[in-house]
């Protein structure tokens, strides 16, 4: 018994340390309030340490922790009666996901950021979840692991997110010249 | 141009300042059995409600003098059990979670609409059980002699209840059919 605890808490330990700021920025990406913020990543946080136990080794440990902390968020964030039916997917409203924030002057880190919050919580669970793991910088073979999603979908949204955040970017540089 | 500048989100994402300090294990264990120990609160919570709901049934049940009175409350006692018994067996489906890491991000979603849709396809399960105990009571009061208006007034509360808790069902029911045929196209 002490030495399956002792197994977990070095496991947990590890994530911890690898994931730790990763789940933070997850948790950011579902919920904006701080509190909100807080209480999901110790959601996230006891998720892991209980699946953790059962963690068997037949997908990556990177895999293992993000299902668990993406299917955690959902759970608890994305309610399906009342959240779906203000969520747009990726590919049905570029132009509106794109312009939906004030446009600021120049480029600006901080804003920019709260416009890529602003977008990723407009988005559809599968499209979040995409978006945030794009923004990690896993690959699209990885994404399509974690997500349950094929390779080719996968890029295909990798595409259209690359496509919104450019258009972003894009559009606060020329309204800044 | 603009491609030039692509990386940019990338990194501007994982450069974000960490706002929470990491957990030490023991503060995790903690939450832990915080948590457990809140869920099994809530439980008790549920049950002395349920509990006291039933038992004041069965008292209407036993201090009542009229017979029709007394069936229409014991049929209420029936349904309460009987709803009682769905949440539970469905509360028992809930996932435990430790199958969150073995499956994928659109099985757990596709899962958890479909425990909602299974939740929310009977309306009339939950709606039903109830019909019998306020309709007996609604005859019985009308058998007392109270005035006609009285009981056509309880008779239209009842339908407008009924049909109100069938409406947010069957509501919710549709959102959630939207998003499972959202996801087959995935």
């Amino acid at each position: 018994m002490e030495d399956r605890y002792a197994e977990v808490a070095l496991r947990y330990a590890e994530v911890a340390d690898t994931f730790g700021a990763a789940l933070e920025r997850l948790a950011g990406g579902y919920e904006r309030d701080p509190d909100a913020r807080r209480d999901l990543l110790q959601d996230i946080h006891v998720a892991l340490w209980r699946s953790l136990a059962r963690y068997d080794g037949r997908c990556s440990l990177r895999t293992w922790v993000y299902r668990v902390a993406h299917n955690t968020a959902i759970s608890r964030v994305v309610r399906p009666r009342a959240a779906a039916p203000t969520l747009v997917a990726l590919d049905e409203d570029l132009h509106a996901l794109a312009e939906s924030s004030d446009r600021e002057q120049g480029f600006d880190r901080r804003r920019a950021l709260d416009r890529v919050h602003a977008l990723i919580q407009r988005l559809r669970p599968l499209d979040r979840q995409v978006m945030l793991l794009y923004l990690e910088d896993e690959d699209a073979a990885s994404i399509a692991e974690i997500t349950g999603l094929s390779v080719a979908n996968v890029s295909t949204k990798i595409h259209r997110i690359k496509q919104i955040l450019v258009r972003q970017f894009y559009e606060g540089t020329h309204h800044g010249e | 141009m603009a491609n030039e500048h692509e990386p940019e989100f990338g990194q501007m994402w994982r450069q974000q300042p960490r706002h929470e300090p990491a957990m030490p294990v023991e503060e995790v264990r903690r939450r832990v059995r915080e948590f457990d120990a809140k869920v099994e609160r809530w439980k008790l919570v549920g049950a002395v409600t349920v509990t006291l709901l039933i038992v004041k049934n069965i008292w209407e049940v036993w201090v009542d003098t009229d017979m029709l009175e007394r069936a229409g409350d014991a049929l209420m006692v029936l349904a309460l059990v009987f709803i009682v018994y769905r949440f539970w067996r469905h509360s028992r489906l809930e996932r435990v979670p430790s199958t969150l890491g073995r499956m994928s991000c659109i099985e757990h979603y596709r899962a958890r609409l479909l425990r909602e849709r299974e939740l929310s396809h009977d309306a009339w399960a939950y709606v039903l059980p109830f019909v019998p105990g306020f309709g007996v009571i609604i005859l019985a009061r009308a058998f007392q002699g109270r005035p006609s208006s009285q009981v056509a007034a309880l008779m239209v509360l009842a339908i407008i209840m009924f049909a109100m808790v069938l409406w947010v069902i069957a509501r919710g029911r549709r959102t959630i059919e939207r998003e499972i045929a959202a996801l087959a196209g995935e």
